[in-house]
Order: structure tokens, then sequence, then C-alpha cells
């Protein structure tokens, strides 16, 4: 998408999101939607007028073309589907910090809107807050996509997959330098198996903290997960073995720091992981070459 | 497919009858032959051909009937009539439009049947002849499956080689990646085949022999690994994908592989089409069921998971990454099944655990390794039972846990007493007792290692060891010829420089100073860098002193500098009593110089203080009083505030001397000058220092000068020195609760002050009367470890003794009470107590005859004490009485009741009625 058009639609979208006028029961649309809502009674094509308590006020649009206001309680509710607002395409879109800022205080709008219906399954605020997150996390605030990512963990959202939540705003906290913080979030939630980029991440952002929280065992757990199971993924093998490094500087495991640059200089010769681990070792180089020069052979076995 | 060659031919089809024409015959054969019965269908092609085989004006309709009977054939299994067929098929018709396919089934059939070099002389003929037939990538396919078949691994290498060349855009090409790779491995060349599954990784996702190319990477792995290609092998290992990776993988491809199939026979085909159409339908059967195959292999495949981690695990070991080892073997005990792989990944992270040197969880994994294994018969036959136990109880001596592996090694010698280890396992049950400072047992057990292993390798270490805990046994006699003979024996050992520094020792110890210093002298010259080398110039200069070589001594003590740390100022504090035994001008000189220097060069030391008081005694000692005042006050003024320093009181004790000269109330004028001072710049601390020293200096009592303290100052301004005064004064006058409150605070916040010990002291007092006598005993044990002043420590002695006693220990508590009686720093009070708890451990152990003589000392030598003295005269005739002395029993209580100095004490009453008891 060109930039101009970008920019246009974006500024339309200062308006209120979805259709909000005020009128009576008739014909004239209002409240937010359509949305479809899953019942025991069936599907329901609604827009959302109004909260009361355990109901939600809905108008539902009759044969006739007329919309007939009604409550349908919470808990009935099994199942929420909308067509895909187009600011969730336009944040996709979105290039330039301007553009995001943009879109991120239309996502701020439609959070407000839907504030009174949060607690309903896969109500579109959910994503929307997803979405401001990862915009803040383009932007490098990761403050404000930990507070996007927290508002979501925090209220009564319904969300079908908190790990995941959880776990981005770990990966959030460990970019902010809030490493005890991120740890809490990281080792809390489960980590997704079967999504290995995800995985890959975690554990790397999780290492990263526990480095920085002077855990060094549980950092190299981390990482040698990655190494020993997952080498191929993305550059796990190269970028875990870089970063384990500081960690056995650490443990004092010096036999481990030479094996690891042997593996890293053998297998990666060219890649900035092997010249950053080179990196960490520098400063503890004459440490690293008297501990290879006391190592004693093993004792012989009786 | 045969409808749409009937298409072709312009035909349809009839119901066949005898003595029909040929076209119906052929219609009849077509008829059955597209409803699959093929069976029925070979009579009419036959018939066709054997009557109007030669009609020319049939030809298109042999040729048709030739190709349908191949097909028929070739569909029921008939491979050898099929040949035939289509032999004669491309003989009649040399330039027919199915000859490409007519080759192709050919071979095929001789492929069925397993005639393999047929089938590939029949693959080559339509490669040769047919070069651009549509069927010459499946026939270049197949003659490398055939050569595959027949075993012919070279061969068969070679052609997949050829085939990946010559249809690089094949669909088959991973397969046949994976057949060349199999081939090769066949043929022995695993490394080639290595680099050839890596290539197929590139189609990893979307292709159906993925499985098989995982079971060649792992038996390429293993076969790496049997060969120490460790690197190849995990590489190898590496290419191996999970099992529920695969399983998700392998099902996602059966599916698509069905629904293209189904596809594919929906599809309306045109003419043109047909070779291509039969072509893809069977190489998708062909895929269908190699998926469907290696699904079910993959599912029956068991622990296959753990069994690919298990030797990458194996692989990480051999190549010394032993964290990545760590790790896979963790995983494969979270996830196998089968024991024999749990028992073996077990083993194995508990061998890499000890190489990584974590002890900690390597108890941990020998714990959970022996709950489950350490029974099993086999095991404990192969030793690998033994063997863990055995690490498992190393890591107690590696994690300095002694008494812990004391314990182990003792089981483990009495549970497996052919142990492959056991003389490593007598050495470290040895050692251990050693680090616990039990000599006693460690010593012999040491020399019955030697008596028992004479040559065996680690005799080396029992050599040093064995003088080592007799040196610290003070058995210096003894280990001086061991440690030589060490020394001798074991020149490069790197203990060798230890064991000669120590046999020095041993003969300062014993008082050789000469030899000591000689030794010392040498052994530094040759050890100029050991880390005793500072210790070894404070010994060689204490030797030197006791020789009387002041001027060498003082040379030796000040080639420690400030790099040798706490040594360097101990170095000095021996300095000082040279200089005082050489007491000469020049000597004090630079004794003030040693400590000015040391302040200066130290001036965030807590040393400070005393290096102070040093340089101003030296400065008294030449006449300098008013340099030393100076000096004192200073250091009082600078760093008194600092409330965890030390050492004020010897500055404040030294201070009068100093003003013995000055005109009379200066040294109160400069107290309270301090004294304003502090208070102005608010130095709290330091003005009650100040404050309890001018106490002290008009002759203020203990009492007087703690309620004076307390009414000044609060608690948080007192320093060790006055925390441990005003908790002992508080103790001392009857108010223990408070007292306690403050050695409480002295041992929380100064644990390592000189004035530490009065407060384990007290509080083992305090324990001791409460009745917690276990705590007791450990309070006191410091307090004699940390004892100062020499009362102090009898006092904590006295309780050890109690302590002891009340623990029923009388044996140890009878040494204690011993030690207390045979100081002269005791206390006399602590003298007639530490009698009458003597005499009751002698009765304990029943010897009552023993406990005698210890009341009769209490009423000769300490009379003063009558609360101990009447006890003594009670409990000695009851002594008698157990005697069955009748007569000294009565003597006992006449000198009790005839005592002056216990008259009127209620215990004559009873006495009185005792004695007549027994006259009666």
């Amino acid at each position: 998408m060109k930039r101009g058009v970008v920019i246009l639609m974006l500024a339309a979208l200062l308006a209120p999101v979805w259709t909000r006028t005020a009128a009576a029961q008739g014909s004239r649309e209002r409240g937010l939607g359509p949305v479809t809502l899953l019942t025991p009674r069936g599907e329901l094509d609604v827009r959302l007028i109004r909260r009361e308590r355990d109901l939600v006020w809905v108008d539902r649009e009759t044969r006739s073309g007329t919309f007939i206001e009604t409550g349908v309680p919470v808990s009935d509710i099994q199942a929420l589907r909308y067509e895909e607002p187009r600011l969730f395409s336009l944040a996709e879109a979105a290039r330039t910090p301007s553009q995001m800022r943009t879109v991120i205080e239309a996502l701020d709008k439609m959070i407000v809107q839907f504030s009174p219906y949060l607690d309903l399954p896969n109500i579109p605020s959910i994503r929307a807050l997803e979405i401001k997150a990862s915009l803040h996390e383009s932007l490098g605030e990761w403050d404000e996509a930990i507070a996007a990512y927290r508002e979501l963990l925090d209220k009564d959202y319904r969300l079908e997959d908190r790990d995941t939540i959880q776990l981005r705003t770990g990966l959030a906290g460990v970019r902010a330098g809030r490493a005890e913080e991120a740890l809490a979030m990281l080792e809390t939630a489960e980590i997704p198996e079967d999504d290995l980029v995800l995985m890959s991440d975690v554990r790397m952002a999780r290492a990263r903290a526990h480095t920085a929280a002077g855990k060094p065992v549980e950092a190299v757990n981390d990482l040698m997960h990655l190494v020993v199971f997952y080498p191929f993924v993305q550059t796990n093998e190269a970028r875990a073995l870089s970063a384990v490094v500081p960690n056995y500087i650490e443990l004092g495991d010096w036999s481990a720091v030479t094996r690891t640059l042997e593996a890293l200089n053998d297998q990666y010769p060219d890649s900035p992981h092997t010249a950053s681990a080179e990196m960490a070792v520098e400063q503890h180089r004459s440490a690293l070459e008297e501990e290879q020069a006391r190592a004693l052979p093993d004792m012989p076995e009786e | 497919m045969l409808l749409l060659w009937a298409a072709v031919l312009g035909l349809r089809p009839v119901s066949a009858q005898e003595g029909m024409g040929p076209d119906e015959v052929y219609q009849l054969g077509l008829t059955h032959f597209t409803s699959g019965k093929f069976a029925d269908a070979i009579p009419n092609f036959e018939y066709l051909i054997d009557i109007f085989g030669n009609e020319p004006s049939l030809q298109d309709v042999i040729e048709a009937s030739y190709y349908g009977l191949g097909c028929s054939q070739y569909n029921i299994g008939q491979y050898t009539e099929s040949i035939a067929t289509f032999r004669d098929y491309i003989k009649k018709f040399p330039s027919a439009k199915l000859l490409d396919e007519a080759m192709f089934r050919i071979a095929s059939a001789h492929q069925a049947v397993e005639a393999y070099g047929d089938a590939v002389d029949a693959y080559r003929e339509l490669l040769e002849k047919q070069p651009d037939s549509l069927f010459a990538e499946d026939a270049a396919f197949q003659l490398a499956l055939c050569y595959m078949a027949d075993e012919n691994a070279s061969a068969a290498a070679k052609a997949f080689a050829f085939f990946v060349e010559t249809f690089p855009r094949s669909d088959l090409k991973p397969q046949a990646y994976v057949f060349m790779a199999r081939s090769q491995l066949d043929n022995g060349d695993y490394k080639t085949a290595l680099d050839t599954l890596v290539k197929v990784g590139e189609y990893a996702n979307r292709f159906e022999h993925v499985v098989h190319a995982n079971f060649i990477a792992m038996e390429i792995g293993d076969l790496a690994f049997e060969d120490t290609e460790y690197r190849l092998a995990l590489k190898a290992f590496r290419r191996v994908r999970t099992m529920n990776s695969l399983i998700r993988l392998q099902e996602r491809q059966i599916d698509r592989t069905e629904q293209q199939l189904a596809f594919l026979s929906r599809q309306r085909v045109r003419p043109s089409e047909v070779a291509e159409h039969f072509r893809k339908e069977r190489r998708l059967r062909m895929s269908l069921s190699t998926l469907k195959d290696a699904l079910e292999q993959l599912k029956e495949t068991p622990d296959y998971d753990a069994g690919v981690f298990h030797r990458i695990g194996r692989c990480f070991y051999s190549i010394e990454r032993l964290w990545e080892a760590r790790t896979a073997y963790r995983r494969v005990i979270e996830e196998a099944d089968d024991p024999v792989l749990q028992e073996a990944a077990g083993f194995d992270l508990i061998l890499t655990l000890s190489r990584l040197r974590r002890f900690d969880e390597l108890i941990a994994a020998a714990d959970q390794y022996l709950d489950r294994f350490g029974d099993d018969p086999e095991l404990i036959e192969k030793g690998r039972v033994p063997a863990v136990a055995f690490m498992r109880a190393e890591s107690f001596l590696n994690r300095e846990m002694f008494e812990a592996c004391e314990t182990e090694m003792a089981n483990l010698m009495e549970v497996y007493p052919d142990h492959p280890r056991m003389p490593r396992i007598r050495f470290y049950h040895a050692l251990s007792m050693a680090m616990q400072e039990k000599f006693s047992e460690a010593i012999p057990a040491f020399e019955e290692w030697l008596k028992d292993y004479p040559d065996h390798h680690v005799a080396s270490e029992v050599s040093y060891w064995l003088p080592v805990s007799m040196f610290y046994d003070s058995r210096y006699e003894q280990a001086i010829p061991l440690l030589d003979a060490y020394v001798k024996a074991y020149p490069m050992s790197v203990y060798t420089p230890e064991a000669a520094y120590r046999s020095a020792l041993c003969k300062y110890a014993l008082e050789r100073y000469g030899e000591a210093a000689e030794e010392l002298d040498a052994w530094l010259i040759n050890h100029p860098d050991h880390l005793f080398k500072w210790e070894a110039r404070v010994t060689l200069g204490d030797a030197l002193a006791a020789e009387g070589e002041l001027e060498r001594a003082e040379e030796a003590y000040r080639s420690v500098t400030a790099e040798a740390g706490p040594l360097h100022y101990l170095a000095i504090n021996q300095l000082n009593k040279v200089y005082k035994a050489l007491d000469s001008e020049e000597a004090y000189v630079s004794m003030a110089k040693v400590h000015i220097d040391y302040m200066q060069a130290n001036p965030e030391s807590p040393n400070m203080v005393e290096s102070a008081f040093h340089a101003g005694w030296a400065l008294r000692q030449l006449d300098r009083s008013d340099e030393a005042r100076r000096l004192y006050w200073q250091t009082i003024k600078k760093f008194g505030d600092q409330r965890d320093w030390e050492g004020f009181q010897k500055l404040f004790g030294d201070l009068p001397l100093l003003y013995r000269d000055e005109p009379d109330g200066r040294l109160y004028a400069d107290f309270v000058d301090a004294m304003e001072e502090a208070r102005e710049e608010g130095h709290r601390v330091l003005l009650a220092r100040l404050v309890k020293a001018e106490l002290d200096n008009r002759g203020r009592d203990e009492a007087e000068i703690a309620e004076e303290m307390l009414r000044r100052f609060r608690i948080q301004e007192f320093g060790p020195e006055l925390l441990a005064f005003l908790g002992n004064a508080l103790v001392k006058s009857g108010d223990p609760a408070q007292g306690m409150t403050f050695l409480e605070l002295l041992l929380e916040q100064h644990p390592n002050s000189m004035f530490a010990d009065v407060a384990y002291a007290r509080k083992a007092e305090a324990l001791l009367a409460s009745g917690n006598n276990e705590e007791a005993l450990a309070y006191a044990d410091i307090a004699v470890a940390r004892a100062t002043g020499p009362e102090l420590m009898m006092e904590a002695v006295f309780v050890q003794g109690r302590a002891l006693q009340a623990l029923g220990r009388n044996e140890e508590a009878l040494e204690a009470f011993r030690n207390v009686l045979a100081s002269r720093a005791t206390p006399q009070a602590l003298k007639p107590e530490a009698m009458l708890a003597a005499a009751a451990c002698h009765e304990a152990m029943d010897e009552t005859a023993k406990a005698i003589p210890y009341y009769q000392r209490i009423y000769v030598m300490y009379r003063a004490y009558s609360d101990a003295v009447a006890e003594a005269y009670m409990r000695s005739a009851r002594a008698f009485i157990t005697l069955r002395d009748r007569a000294s029993a009565i003597n006992t209580y006449r000198e009790m009741l005839n005592t002056e100095s216990l008259q009127g004490r209620p215990e004559l009453e009873a006495a009185r009625k005792k004695l007549a008891e027994l006259e009666s």
C-alpha cells in the first residue's frame, strides 16, 4: 500500500472506529458492531448497545430491516465473531512511526469503546491490545508494550491463549531491561513447543533475563535446550552458544568456554555471534589461559 | 485408462459372443478391461491376435489388442506373460505410439518378479532408445532402485547420482537423495551418505521419505559413533527430527497425497495425457504406500525421541561439551519409557555431572538412579550401581561435606566389599576423617591403606595426607620422617613444596628453631612464588627471633609486603616483639616508623588504631610523649566515630601514661575538648567512647559506668566494645535479659568483633540456664575458640563442661572440668563449682571413689565458698555410704557439723538426721 493512501486511511480512523449513533430502536444502526454471537439459541447477528451487569443489550436486525433491542446474558455468549476491522489491516501496513502512532491512537479508542464488554469471548479489543503492544514493540517502546500486554492479563479479558500473552510480556520485559519482572512472566507460562520460533525467542529472552539476574545455571539450561534440541531453528545454535559464554565465565567453567568458542569458530566462523562470544571472553583471556594451563589430566581409574 | 484408448480408436464397448466379428470381440475385451476385469479381457485380446494378427486391415485393432493384453497381464500379475506380449508388440509395431510405455512395463514387470538384472537391462534400453520419453525419468529412478534391491549399493549410488543430475527438477529428487544416501551408507561410505542426507534437508517438509531419512541419519550416527567420529555422528543425529514433528508431518503428507489421488481418479484425461496420468498415479500410490509404512514403522519404534537424545548426549559427552550432554540426558530421563534407556541416561548423566563438578545435582541424580535401579542384581553385578554409589559418595568429599562423606564411604566399604574402587573409597574415608580433624582415626586408616596398597597410584596422595594429619595432630616427631620421605619419593608432586614446608613447621613446633629457619630459608629460595610464601616468611622470622637472630628476623618480617594481605599486619606485629627485644633507640624509631608507614599506606584499615597504639608506645619509649599524645588524639578523633572499628580502648588505656609529665587536669581538659568537638560534630559513637574512657579514668566501677552510659546514649551509638561491656555488666548485675539484648546485637552487627567472645560465652551460660544444652555447648565451643582472654576462655570451658554433663557426655565433661581446674586463669569462684561438677561426673560413671577427693579438696581448700563446702560435705558423705564406708560417712557428717563457717545453714539439720541414722 502506498504511503499516502495509508495516511489518508489512518486519518479517517481517528473518527469512531465502529458506528455508534445514538438512535432509539428503529431502522437506524447504532451501538458497536455488527458482531455475531454464538448462544445456545443459535447465532445472532447483532450490534452491542450497552452493558448492564451480567446482561448485554444488543440490537438484533429483523427480516424487515428494523432493529429490536434485546438482552443477552453474558453466560449465554459462547463465542463472538466479527469481521476484521479495517484498522487491523492498516496496523499491519503502518511502517513509519507516525503511522504507527496514529493507529495506536485509533486502537485506544476502540479499546475504550469495547471496555464494557471486555469479558466477552474474542472481543475485538483483545486483538486491538495485541496489535497495540506489537506496534509499541516496533517503536522500541517496551514499557508501553508491556503496559498493553498487562492490560490484557490484568483485566477480565477472556483470553484463549493467556500463556502466549504472558510470554510476549516477558519478552518485552527483557528488552526493557526489567529482568526480574520478565522472569516472573517467562517462568510461569507454558512455553509452546509447537511454535518453534516463539519457543526459541522465549528461551533466549529468559536466558538473558537469568543472566542479568545472576542465575547462570538457569540461563545455561534455557540456552542448551536450544543448542541441543533446536539448533537449526532460526540461528539458535550460534546465538545460544554465544549467549552461554558469559554464563560459563560466571560459573568459572573455562573448559566449557573453550569448547564453546571452538564450536562457534568451527561451525559459524563468520557469524557475528562468534565475534560477540570472542569479545565476551576477551577481558577474561588471561584467566582462561591460566585455567587451561592449570588443567590437570584426569586421575587414572582403578 | 483403456476407455481413453478406445476413444482414440473410435470404438465403443458391446457384449461378447461366439462367432463374433473382430470389432465386436475387441469391444468385448475393451469392456472387460475398462471395468477392471482384466482376466476376462485377456481371451478376447488373445483371440484377436491369434486369429487376425496378420490381417492388414485390422492392424490398428491388433496393435491396441497387444497393448491391452500386455497391460491386462501386467495388472493381474502375469508378469512373464506380460513381458512376452510387450516384446511381441514392440517387434511387430516398432513405431507404436506407446512403445516407451511398453518398454517401461517390461522393465517394471521384470522388477516385479525380482529379476533385477533383466529389469536394469530393460530400463537401460528405454533410457538409451527413448531418452526423451515421458517414462525416462521414472525409468532412471527405478533403475537405481533395482540396483538397490539387487544389493548392488555402489551401482545404486551411481544410478541415483545420475538421476538427480539428469532430472534436476524431478519431484523424485528428494527421494533419490534419500535412496542415494542409503546406498552410499550400504556401500560403507557414511560420510558421503551424510553429505547427501544434508541435501535432503532442503525438501524436509514436503516429501514422503523424511522418516527414512531420519532412520538413515540415525544409522549413520551410530556407525560414526562406533568409529569415534563423534562430531560426524552428532551432525547425523542432529538431522533427526523428533517423533511428534515427524508424525505431524507424515500425517499431513498422507492426507495431502490421498487428496491428490482422489482428485486424479476423478479427472477426465485427454488422450495426449494418458501416459503422464499413468505415471503420476503410479508415483502417488507408491508415495502413499511409503508414507503409511513409514508412519507405522515410526509409531512402532519405542522411545524414538529418547533414543535420539541419548545418542546426541553421548556425542556431546565424547567431544567434551558436557553442558550439552547434561541437557540431552536429562531430557531422556524425562521422556524415556524403556527402563534400559532410562538407566543408561541416568548413569551417563551422573558421569557428566561428575565431570562438570556439579555435585549437588549429582547427588540428586544419583539418589534418583539408586532409588530406581539400586537393587537390580544385574546392574550391581555389572558394577553400574556401585559406580553410581561411589560417585555420589565422592560428591560429598568434593562438596567438603566431610562428615557425610565419611558415612557414605563407610557404607560403601560395608555394602560393596569388592568394589573396584576400594582403594579410593578407603582413601576418601580416611581423608574425610582427617578433614574433620578426627586425626586419631584418620592416621591409622592412612597407615593401613599404605600397608594394603603400597603400589597403588593413589599411594602418593596417602603418603602425603598421613604426615599432614600427624602434623595437625601435633605428632611432629612422627610426621617429620614421613614428610621428608615424601619430598624425596615424589619430587614432582604438586604436594611436594607443601610437604617440605610442613616438615620445617614441625621442626619449628618442636622448638628446633635453627633447623626450621634453615629449611624455611631454603624453601623460600626454591619456592619463591608458592601460596605459602608469606606465611613462611613470618614463620622464618619467628624461628630466627627464637634463635636470637633478631636482625635476620627483622629482615624476614620486613620482607612481608602489603601484597600478603592479613599476613602483612601479622608480620608488623611480630616486628614489635623484635624491636622490644632489641630495646634500643634505633629499634623504637624503626617500630614507630613501621606503624606510621602502615597507617599512611592503609588509612582505611581498622588495624590503624592498633598501629597507632604501637607507634605511640614506641614514641613513649623514646620520651617523645607529646608526639605519641598527638598521634593518639588524632587517631581517636579521626576514626573514633567508626562504629565497627576496635582497639580504641588500648589508646584510652595508654593515654594517662602519656600525661604523666603534664600538669594535673590536662588530660581531663583534653577529654573535655574532644567530647565537646564530638558533640558539635554529631559524632555520637566517638562521644560514647570518650565518655566511657573518661569515666574509667575517674575510677568509677563497672555498674556505675554502665548506668551512666545507658542514661546518656542510645544502643545504636555503642561500638562493639561498649556493647560487650554493657551486656556483660548487665548480666552480672542481675539483668540478664537486657544484657543479652546488647550481646545479641553485638553478634548480629559485629559477628567478627574481638569482643564477640563475651557475647558467645554469656549466651552459652544463658542457654545452659534455660536447659538448652546442645545450643549452649555450640555457643560455648565458639566462645572457647574465639576467646581473647584466658579468664573468659575458662568461663566458657566451664560452660562446655556443664553442657556436656547435662547431655550425659560425662567423660568429655570431666576433661573440660579438669582444664578449668588446671588453669591459673580460671576465676577462683569457678573452681569449687568445677570440682563439684567433676565429682558428679565420676559418680555418674559409677566411679564414686574418684569423686570423693574432689569433695575433700573443696572443704579443705575453698572454705570461703560455704555453699560449695556444704554441698561437698553432703555429697561426700553420701558417696561413702554408697561405698558402704559407714565410718567415713559418720566422720564426714561430724566434721561438717563442727565446721564453723557452716553454722546456721539449713543443710546441717539434714546432716544431723543422717548422722543419727548412721550411728543408730
